[in-house]
């Protein structure tokens, strides 16, 4: 306002006033604005009054006693007084908001609150985001790292400056009229008053001598004691370093901010994701648990009707959906007109889009209620309407002959009144329709149509004198009114009792679906954060570790093939094989986590399918809604909604075999790769003896050897070949073990070793057979010692014990898998014949002792694959062999046999198999790797920002306060000659 | 304590220090050696602005402007800032806290794509659908702000005839800047950008010779302010009213930011953008637009489609399923946000055109009577 005198040379002429100005009076020098405009001397400036009744008028002039303080507070406190403060902040906001009041302070705090308020609306926005639930959780939990770092930052970088300096970059203080502010916020704007009665603990203090902890200060920054001012210098220096404070601060904080709050978000997932998992498992198991008690007591009760499953379900309809089911199928007539029908399958296929039963419905409302097509109902009003419509027919059409040509139309014609009843229940009754049937079809409309037509023009036509272009204009009017009249008098049948039926059963279908699904999210389901998928992130970087592949091994295993890769696993599972004691500890680990891993999956598989004899929930659900559509709706919906569930229950199943594969396999590949120099043994012969031997009784051997060129004496020669064929044998063992599961892969890798006959895969099936028999199949014994002995808890030991127990099974499978896919080249050696064999026990040589066991057991392994129906189907056939008919003369054994021997074939019954056996080792150890590279990619980019930028830091507070190119520091002694004397 | 007529003199002397005491300070450096103050002071004085002033309200100025500050900020502020320069001003901190808002964003991406595993096709996707949302919410999180700070600029300018962003050049007095290489001489303010300390003096025609001459420019605003043209002192009366459409529109900006950039963030991650329509965007504007091989009336078409199918159409589907939501949270969410975002919209255009009026005061009119409500 002060600068107004020099620049306006009139404002508003106003008489002086010059007591206005302080009494601590000094002459101000003459300027030159008094002698440029020696005519404006007389006049100053005041302000004019705004005459506007906004509070912006000064009133009064009195000026305030100073009360401000600096802040001492510790991190708490401060955090108290943020929280306090906002409230002050909303204040702010509806003062400048909806009056126009305040001050640059307060419209700044607005920003403040707005930038809190606006990201809790983000926060929101995320948190209830559909992409990716834990993603977003996380962004949520970075949001809030954010501003944590953001917060924590300059404090971070005060704490040295301060212990190097004294000075406190962050030194709040509380302004006259209660504000808070950064001290050091305004260079040019320092209260340093406040610092008056601060004593040197930076307490306020009366007592203490004015500025002694300014003075402390000083002496920490070395400013001599002996210059003029020293205070001030004090302040200068002080004013420096808060400076070059917050510019660094304002330098770093861009990076600091988003590395510090990615580091804090990476250590907070682990222990997030666990207690969020855990969280979600057991309510997920709460809800399962609750659902079936629920549908075990419907299914005990035996109740079929859905209203009441639905109400004991607490199944609720949507009352949008279902008032628009109830409107398109109008009321109770049983009828619906065409249009509406379409919009009815329209509904149905949208609503019940997706799951497995929309096509069931639409058929049953086709061949069971016949509802596909329009019909029409023949009354006697049906009739009258037809007459009346053919004689309207006539007239029309004589009214679209020219008035002068009318003359020519036969009377006959234009005396005609329309078809009798009978003609017409004659034409009815011509054109297919039964006389006194009640309803016409779509199809027979069309003939009903031109019978009619042909009726009347053959009545009105009878004496052949009717012009033939006057007929054929009546059969097509005829033909339209008909049609139009048929529109509107068709309707579709459709029964509503049934309807309604079907809608209950369907919406009943589909809440247990999302209910199922629900459960399923947090535990099997393909999505981040459900137990399935955490496993999957968490057991591969285990098996790494356990493994001690280095940093630079997978780097390699990351950034090469996979032919590559498999050789250098190879090598790391030689490496551990050969030492038996590192063998024990990696396996030990290994297990240990596999165990873990695998009983939780199996825990919430369990719970959700149970056994044979012991059904959980799904089994349960589908025995619910099989027995409920039985009664209620044709074969063709009980069937289908049976394959419904078995299908989803198969593929829950293979969830679970395919995470038991996929994490037994490479302790079962060590276990091969230990038990290596024994399988050669089993297969060429543990010596050169046997080998000759072997290569006496069959005839692939022969294919190990290359042609005896040099004529070498028998015995040196097949000592050469029989290690040349023990080292390509173990080799191969090894390659294989590593690789795909995929036969063909293994026949042409075998012919690869072969050096001498290639003849085909058909020489060496034996051999093959008898060397997937040895890789897959148990885990050895020595093997299980070898871990167990590493166990140091007894209850380690039995949770690897039973984890053990389903790896063998698992590995059992893979074993049949191998027979059965490929029963065509080892047709004497596949599953079918072992489990033939051993059903023919039961059924021919009526064994019903183990054998019998058997059978029963592996049927009822086999639940899950094939569906409870089919399972049962089998296991009453057997019961009932051994129960009723076993002495029976004319019961037929063969077709039972050929039957359950087809159902417990894994790779007839099961197709599946093959893509449920799980992740071979070198892609599983490739991902694993590239996980773990990516990993150390982030850590090194954030480690290396946090570092470069934390030395950049430190470097530039070992700097601060120092004599630079901004600060000279050259004083005024304050008395050359005494260097004592403190300024104060 | 310096006296009052002490501080004129200094105004007097530098006349774009108002509103802070840096001039007091120049004035007792007594502890200074005063042959080294002289020694400094030797600087010729080649300023561009010989004093403040107010600037060309244009785009061109405007991005000018712009340029120089940001220029600034690398080569001046930062440099005097970690130097401790004694003339430091809080406008500068300002200036340098701008930085860490434009590189904090690039490094968290960084630092995100750094973490995926881009041999892993699966994960790379996520992570693709993740940076997509990422991106796109960044964009419209900027696209936010300029929405809410443009919805009130523009009410104000047109109804009020203010230009909230009107840029000045405050002239810096090199007596109070001994900094040399990094000495600056310029800082680019804006005339409206403090309620406490607007700059009126720049507003008066300084060349007018009679009052109405001089409050030329006043007296367009209040006519604006609806205050009518005999009105006494018509900058005096306009005053209070632009200091209350000042805060108004600072607090409704920030307000409206939150809610504009809430929206944006929320628009950004629904399934709509998914369908390829930031690949489409690119693709049509690279190939279509620009690429070989079409003629005006194809690349017309595919500049359409650019905006229509890849832009708004999402943009559009995306809005409808952000107030759906897909569960009943995002639902109210989805609402919320949108129905706030509305709401805040319209109060603060009605509460600026209809709260900061001048008619309905009292205006002393010429004749020095109180003119009773004017409508």
């Amino acid at each position: 306002m002060g600068n107004l005198i020099n620049t306006i040379p009139v404002y508003k002429p106003q008489t002086t006033q010059t007591t206005a100005t302080n009494s601590v009076s000094v002459k101000a020098p003459a300027h030159a604005i008094e002698t440029q405009f020696p005519q404006y001397q007389n006049f100053s400036y005041l302000p004019a009054e705004p005459l506007s009744p906004a509070r912006t008028t000064p009133k009064g002039m009195k000026p305030h006693s100073p009360n401000g303080y600096l802040v001492k507070e510790n991190i708490f406190q401060s955090a108290a007084s943020t929280v306090k403060s906002y409230a002050d902040y909303v204040k702010y906001f509806y003062n400048a908001a909806f009056k126009g009041e305040g001050t640059d302070y307060s419209v700044g705090k607005i920003n403040d609150l707005a930038i809190r308020t606006g990201s809790l609306g983000i926060a929101a926005v995320l948190a209830t985001s559909k992409l990716f639930p834990f993603a977003k959780g996380m962004e949520f939990v970075g949001l809030a790292t954010w501003f944590a770092s953001m917060a924590v930052w300059p404090r971070v970088i005060g704490t040295p400056i301060k212990m190097a300096t004294g000075v406190d970059i962050n030194q709040k203080y509380v302004d006259s009229y209660g504000r808070r502010k950064n001290f050091f916020e305004d260079p040019q704007y320092l209260a340093w008053d406040l610092y008056r009665h601060i004593d040197k603990n930076g307490n306020f203090n009366k007592q203490a001598p004015d500025y002694e902890k300014l003075d402390a200060i000083g002496d920490k920054l070395g400013i001599p004691r002996d210059i003029k001012n020293r205070r001030e210098a004090i302040q200068d220096k002080m004013k420096q370093i808060a400076i070059q404070g917050n510019a660094l601060w304002m330098l770093t904080a861009g990076v600091m901010t988003p590395v510090i709050s990615s580091i804090v978000a990476d250590s907070l997932q682990k222990p997030l994701q666990d207690s969020i998992e855990k969280y979600r498992t057991n309510a997920s198991s709460k809800k399962a648990v609750e659902l079936t008690q629920k549908v075990d007591s419907l299914i005990s009760n035996n109740v079929n009707d859905y209203p009441t499953i639905m109400k004991s379900l607490g199944i609720t309809v949507d009352p949008k959906v279902k008032t628009k089911f109830e409107a398109l199928l109008g009321g109770e007539s049983n009828r619906i007109n065409p249009d509406t029908f379409k919009d009815l399958e329209k509904f149905i296929s949208e609503r019940y889009f997706a799951t497995g039963i929309e096509s069931a419905i639409t058929k049953e409302m086709k061949d069971v209620m016949d509802a596909a097509e329009p019909y029409v109902n023949i009354t006697n009003n049906f009739k009258n309407d037809l007459r009346q419509l053919t004689a309207d027919a006539i007239q029309e059409v004589v009214q679209m002959v020219p008035e002068e040509k009318r003359g020519m139309i036969p009377k006959r014609f234009l005396d005609y009144k329309g078809l009798k009843i009978e003609e017409i229940s004659k034409a009815l009754e011509e054109s297919g329709v039964r006389f006194g049937e009640e309803e016409i079809g779509l199809v027979k409309q069309g003939s009903v149509k031109n019978l009619l037509a042909r009726k009347v023009i053959w009545t009105v036509n009878e004496e052949q004198n009717v012009d033939k272009s006057l007929l054929e204009a009546l059969r097509s009017h005829i033909n339209k009114k008909t049609e139009s009249y048929f529109e509107q008098v068709r309707f579709n049948k459709v029964d509503t009792e049934k309807m309604k039926k079907i809608f209950d059963f369907a919406e009943t279908n589909l809440s247990l679906k999302q209910q199922l699904e629900e459960i399923q999210k947090a535990t099997i389901m393909n999505i981040s954060e459900s137990t399935t998928a955490i496993n999957w992130t968490k057991v591969p970087k285990k098996y790494l570790q356990a493994l001690g592949l280095s940093k630079v091994e997978m780097q390699e295993i990351a950034n090469t093939d996979s032919r590559h890769a498999g050789k250098i696993i190879s090598r790391k599972f030689e490496e551990i094989a050969a030492n038996s004691e590192r063998y024990g500890k990696v396996l030990n680990q290994m297990s240990k986590y596999a165990a873990e891993a695998v009983s939780k999956e199996e825990k919430a598989v369990i719970q959700l399918l149970g056994t044979a004899d012991n059904p959980g929930l799904m089994a349960k659900i589908q025995e619910l809604m099989t027995r409920s559509a039985s009664r209620n709706f044709s074969q063709l919906m009980t069937d289908n909604i049976e394959n419904q569930y078995t299908m989803n229950i198969r593929s829950v199943y293979q969830k679970l075999t395919n995470t038991i594969d996929s994490f037994t396999r490479p302790i079962k590949a060590l276990d091969t790769f230990k038990d290596i120099e024994n399988i050669a043994d089993k297969i060429l012969g543990s010596n050169v003896d046997q080998f000759r031997e072997n290569l006496k009784n069959k005839p692939i051997y022969y294919m190990f050897l290359t042609p005896n060129k040099e004529n070498k004496p028998e015995a040196e020669f097949l000592s050469q070949e029989y290690s040349r064929a023990r080292t390509a044998l173990k080799a191969y063992i090894k390659d294989i073990v590593l690789q795909k599961n995929d036969i063909n892969d293994w026949s042409t890798k075998m012919e690869a070793i072969l050096p001498g006959y290639k003849k085909g895969i058909n020489h060496s099936k034996t051999m093959l057979w008898n060397i997937a028999n040895e890789v897959n199949g148990s885990i050895s014994e020595d093997t299980v010692a070898a871990i167990m002995k590493e166990c140091k808890a007894e209850n380690e030991k039995n949770i690897i014990q039973r984890f053990i127990k389903i790896a063998d099974k698992s590995t059992e499978r893979m074993k049949f898998h191998f027979m059965g896919i490929h029963n065509k080249i080892w047709p004497h050696a596949n599953e079918t014949n072992i489990n033939r064999g051993l059903v023919e026990k039961v059924f021919k040589q009526k064994d019903f002792g183990e054998a019998y066991e058997k059978v029963i057991s592996l049927l009822k392994d086999r639940v899950h694959d094939l569906g409870r129906k089919e399972t049962f189907k089998c296991l009453q056939m057997v019961y009932d062999f051994k129960d009723k008919y076993k002495d029976a003369k004319n019961y037929n054994v063969d077709p039972a046999i050929d039957y359950i021997v087809s159902k417990l074939n894994y790779s007839i019954a099961n197709k599946p198999l093959a893509q449920r056996s799980g992740k071979n080792i070198t892609d599983f150890v490739i991902s694993a790797s590239e996980n773990a590279c990516a990993r150390n990619k982030w850590s090194k980019l954030a480690i290396g920002l946090l570092v470069g930028t934390g030395a950049l830091t430190l470097g530039t507070i070992a700097l601060m306060g120092r004599k630079n190119y901004f600060n000279k520091d050259q004083y005024e002694p304050l008395n050359p000659k005494t260097p004592e004397g403190v300024t104060k | 304590m310096v006296t009052v007529s002490k501080n004129l003199v200094n105004y007097v002397n530098n006349p774009a220090a108002i509103g802070s005491f840096s001039a007091s300070s120049t004035s007792t450096k007594s502890y200074i050696d005063k042959n080294l103050k002289e020694k400094e002071a030797k600087k010729e004085n080649n300023h561009i602005y010989k004093k403040d002033t107010l600037l060309d309200d244009t785009i061109s100025e405007k991005m000018r402007v712009n340029w120089e500050k940001t220029k600034d900020i690398p080569l001046k502020h930062f440099p005097r800032g970690l130097g401790g320069a004694q003339d430091y001003t809080f406008f500068e901190f300002l200036q340098t806290a701008k930085f860490p808002y434009y590189v904090g964003g690039p490094i968290l991406a960084a630092l995100f794509y750094a973490g995926v595993n881009k041999n892993n096709f699966q994960a790379a996707k996520a992570a693709k659908t993740v940076a997509k949302h990422m991106a796109l919410g960044v964009a419209l999180y900027y696209v936010g702000a300029a929405i809410a700070k443009g919805i009130v600029n523009k009410t104000v300018k047109w109804t009020r005839g203010i230009d909230l962003n009107q840029p000045y050049a405050r002239a810096i007095p090199t007596s109070t800047n001994q900094t040399g290489v990094f000495r600056k001489d310029t800082e680019y303010h804006k005339v409206f950008e403090s309620a406490d300390f607007t700059r009126w003096d720049l507003l008066y025609n300084h060349d007018g010779k009679t009052p109405a001459e001089i409050n030329e420019r006043y007296s367009k605003i209040a006519k604006r302010y609806g205050i009518k043209e005999d009105a006494s002192d018509v900058d005096s009366t306009v005053k209070p009213l632009i200091k209350k459409t000042i805060i108004m529109a600072r607090a409704w900006q920030y307000a409206l930011t939150a809610c504009y950039v809430a929206l944006g963030i929320g628009l950004a991650n629904q399934n709509p953008w998914n369908k390829e329509s930031l690949a489409g965007f690119k693709r049509t504007v690279k190939d279509g637009i620009f690429g070989k091989g079409y003629n005006i009336k194809d690349r017309l078409h595919n500049a359409k489609i650019a905006v229509y199918d890849y832009a708004l159409k999402p943009l559009g589907r995306s809005f409808e399923s952000f107030w759906k939501g897909h569960n009943k949270a995002s639902s109210i969410a989805g609402k919320t946000v949108i129905g706030l975002t509305g709401l805040a919209t319209l109060t603060a255009i009605s509460l600026l055109i209809g709260k900061t009026s001048g008619r309905g005061h009292k205006i002393v009119n010429k004749d020095g009577q109180n003119n009773e409500v004017q409508k």
